[in-house]
């Protein structure tokens, strides 16, 4: 009995051996070729960080129906993955990039099409020794919608695997529309995000600055003094101010223009400082010109500088396609919470013609990277929205021609060591925005971008009906409680501003 | 007999009254057959409801086919009704007075009492702020408390097994069960415990506030988004192409605040060669759905504008979505086809008209 038990036994084992030899199928009469291969996301000949998640992808051409690839550091080791798409083990990916420091990989891949295996040109991808300095990624996703809203969040994602976790969605606060989350230098200890609708607020975290015993801060929505919101934000690296625009926002559609749908616009704009330690909102006319439309402010890495752009306000909807924004800066005092009294227009429309936004300094005060239209602000519904790059040392500019497509690049922003930098483009479809990654050198050379790695990339992105939107890296993970910021939220409470 | 005149009745009911408001709800959902389309629903309290609920209604693009529906589910509820009244393991012909043998002309007439939850499910159907995820639990909720077994202790651990699973498949209808068998007050409170622990429990899981997961989180649409009869119906003669209706019955022009007058305004500017108007109208009554669904509908009209303004690549994104649903695969093959021939759209006199009138309009803009 105990015999044919372990036959039946060894048996089981064999036909479990079989099953799984005939799920697996290995290359057979390869034929080779020179052509790289196509593959869905283009990993080819990119750069990564060590411990980014791995590039897990899948022939661009849907009709290969297996792929087996091998991944070879220069510096040793191999791994090796099979399938409908690459799925790499993640621990043996992360032990393979740390091994390779430096160095690159060479990547072999052979796909199956009509029962004919094929070889493709090995490409490479270089790792480079400048660390990521951050443990995620925060972002919102929305639909690339006109008017009406659906389901939106705030998410975090850990880029050393595929975790995405909740930072907060707008099913806990319904018919509300959630804005973008912006911290502090990728410091997740001190946030910032708006919300709008019947429960509208600004809403403050800051693990160090406690008001009132309390780390989250929910400020009215409005200041009547003001005229308006509190929108793009961005924190002062001391922590005490942010700086904002208010804008009165309106939308137009387009009836037949090519690739373009819609024209976001402000009826008007100003930029001001907010003081968080004595809820004020410090104005100053220099920065609130009545026929300027003053926009995106920025403070440099130093607190000195106050970026923003400004346009002559125009007549819409017949000159549309006039307002055009140049960039400047004033001087910021962080001790009395005053700008200076003289701006400076580092790049001016009447000598390029063009249209600036959202101006984004690197952290090492070098550079400063920023999205060029050929007008209006609002980049995302601007295909020829490009990134492009500005030398504070030199003044000069250029277009980040590695990263660029005909296609909107946009909603950029830099690690803290300023060595890498992500940005969201619609490259991919021409409506749904991704994010990718792109290595930054110390010659100011950017390298070809990646996509946002995920766990099965195809079935991931086609089936994704949202949209990245105002992506920035975060150094750890954000702290928030969905639940308990849900509740805040729905809770009238709120902290009033004073105007100055 | 009655039964069967019963379910002529629902039949005829939605086939001949109310066909709009089916096919309004089909346009509502994108019901796709992956798993993580199910999987998104079963992580949530009623996702089982939910998605046979959705399931259910892509069928409502034929309202012959919709209307087979209602008919089946309603007449199921009935059954089950009776089956609970009748069947003498049952509870309620064990404990309620009114079932007792001391009364048997009543017991005799119980038959009529079984019609009353599906009258109440009828009722609740044509609500258009009601989707099928309530419709479909409650039905469920009714087979299963004809699983529950005669002997008290038997059913009182098979109820506190059945509530939570109950509840987190088909959501707060499982209330049903805690309620109807009436046995003794300590089986009631136990169980209604158990179900409140069960709601409060989900709320912390699930990201919705305590209020939505207490009455169902696809039980109840807030708001007027869905539209209005009128609406569906004007909108369901505009996709038939039945210009008379419009021009005979419509007094206002449509506006995009609902679902159902937006498609109605997309129908009509997409036949008005307003191909940018269309898209937008379509797209704003998929992110008009109350509860955050996509719409099958709605990708099929945005495969048309996008082909029609020559934007393929986000086209075939929608089309390789189109093409895991079941009614809409074969139409989005189609559309692939001519995509990989652009020359073929001759063989679309509408696109091709529309195409024309896109490349060669003047650029304005609406608001």
């Amino acid at each position: 009995m105990a015999k044919i038990s372990s036959s039946i036994n060894i048996i089981k084992v064999w036909v479990v051996c079989l099953c799984l030899m005939g799920c697996h199928s290995k290359p057979e009469n390869v034929s080779k070729t020179d052509a790289l291969p196509e593959i869905y996301p283009d990993y080819v000949d990119v750069t990564i960080p060590v411990g980014i998640a791995p590039l897990n992808f899948a022939m661009a051409d849907e009709t290969f129906d297996a792929l087996d690839v091998e991944v070879k550091g220069s510096k040793g080791g191999t791994i090796h993955a099979e399938g409908a798409y690459a799925d790499f083990d993640i621990n043996a990916w992360h032990q393979l990039l740390e091994q390779n420091k430096g160095a690159s990989l060479t990547v072999t891949v052979c796909a199956r099409k009509d029962g004919q295996w094929v070889q493709y040109k090995d490409f490479s991808i270089q790792i480079s020794s400048d660390p990521l300095e951050a443990w995620g990624i925060t972002y919102r996703r929305i639909p690339p919608s006109y008017e009406m809203y659906s389901q939106m969040g705030l998410y975090q994602r850990d880029l050393s695997n595929f975790d995405e976790r909740e930072l907060l969605q707008n099913t806990r606060t319904p018919n509300q529309c959630i804005n973008c989350h912006t911290a502090n230098r990728t410091n997740p200890d001190q946030y910032i995000f708006h919300v709008r609708g019947d429960h509208g607020a600004t809403v403050i975290g800051s693990e160090k600055r406690e008001v009132n015993g309390e780390k989250l801060e929910l400020l009215q929505a409005k200041n009547d003094k003001l005229g308006g919101s509190m929108v793009y934000p961005y924190w002062h690296p001391g922590g005490r101010y942010c700086a904002f625009s208010t804008n009165k926002t309106s939308q137009m559609f387009h009836t037949t223009k090519k690739n373009k749908r819609i024209e976001v616009y402000d009826s008007s704009s100003d930029v001001f400082v907010y003081d968080t330690e004595t809820h004020t909102i410090l104005r100053d006319t220099l920065i609130m010109k009545k026929y300027w439309a003053e926009n995106t402010p920025a403070f440099s890495p130093d607190g000195k500088w106050l970026y923003f752009t400004t346009a002559l306000r125009q007549v819409y909807p017949t000159d549309y396609d006039q307002e055009k924004y140049s960039l400047c800066r004033v001087s910021f005092d962080e001790k009395t919470g005053k700008i200076g009294e003289q701006v400076d227009t580092l790049i001016n429309v009447r000598e390029t013609g063009k249209s600036v936004s959202w101006p984004r300094p690197s952290y090492d005060g070098r550079y400063l990277m920023y999205t060029q239209t050929d007008y209006g602000y609002f980049t995302i519904w601007h295909p020829e929205a490009d990134l492009w790059l500005l030398d504070l040392q030199t003044g000069e500019t250029r277009p980040m021609t590695e990263v660029n497509s005909d296609r909107a690049e946009s909603y950029h922003n830099w690690n803290t060591n300023s060595h890498w930098f992500l940005f969201t483009s619609r490259s991919e479809n021409g409506l749904y925005t991704q994010v990718y990654f792109s290595h930054f050198d110390n010659d100011g050379q950017a390298t070809k971008p990646f996509l946002l790695p995920q766990h099965n990339p195809r079935q991931y992105y086609r089936r994704l009906l949202y949209s990245y939107n105002t992506p920035d890296f975060t150094l750890r993970p954000v702290e928030i409680n969905p639940r308990e910021m849900g509740r805040r939220i729905e809770n009238q409470e709120r902290t009033a501003t004073k105007t100055k | 007999m009655l039964t069967a005149v019963f379910g002529v009745a629902v039949f005829c009911f939605w086939l001949f009254w109310l066909p709009h408001l089916m096919v309004a709800r089909e346009g509502m959902q994108l019901f796709l057959w992956n798993t993580d389309y199910l999987m998104e629903r079963l992580t949530m309290p009623g996702g089982l409801a939910q998605y046979l609920g959705e399931f259910i209604v892509q069928f409502f693009l034929n309202p012959v086919y919709g209307a087979l529906w209602y008919a089946v589910l309603l007449v199921a509820a009935q059954l089950l009704m009776w089956r609970l009244f009748s069947n003498k393991r049952s509870l309620l012909s064990n404990n309620l007075p009114l079932f007792s043998n001391n009364l048997p002309l009543l017991r005799n007439k119980a038959w009529l009492l079984s019609y009353i939850v599906p009258l109440v499910l009828w009722a609740l159907a044509c609500n258009p702020n009601i989707p099928m995820t309530p419709i479909v639990a409650v039905v469920l909720t009714l087979a299963l408390m004809n699983l529950l077994p005669k002997a008290r202790k038997a059913r009182f651990v098979t109820a506190c097994v059945m509530v939570p699973v109950g509840y987190w498949l088909l959501g707060p209808a499982i209330v049903l069960m805690v309620i109807a068998p009436i046995t003794s007050i300590v089986y009631h409170i136990s169980l209604f415990v158990l179900l409140v622990f069960c709601i409060v429990g989900s709320a912390w899981l699930t990201p919705y506030p305590l209020r939505q997961v207490a009455r169902g989180i696809d039980y109840y649409w807030e708001g007027d988004k869905v539209g209005t009869y009128e609406e569906m119906e004007y909108d369901m003669e505009m996709r038939r192409q039945r210009w008379e209706v419009m021009a005979t019955k419509v007094e206002q022009p449509p506006t995009l605040k609902s679902v159902s007058s937006a498609f109605l305004m997309s129908e009509i500017s997409l036949s008005m060669g307003m191909v940018n108007l269309s898209q937008r109208s379509a797209f704003e009554a998929m992110e008009a759905i109350p509860n955050y669904n996509k719409s099958a509908r709605a990708l099929r009209r945005l495969v048309e504008t996008n082909i029609i303004t020559g934007q393929y690549d986000v086209a075939r994104k929608y089309i390789a979505i189109l093409e895991e649903t079941t009614f809409y695969r074969g139409w989005a093959r189609k559309m692939t086809a001519l995509m990989d021939h652009p020359e073929q759209i001759k063989d679309y006199p509408l696109y091709d008209r529309l195409k024309e009138i896109y490349d060669n309009g003047k650029d304005q803009f609406f608001y």
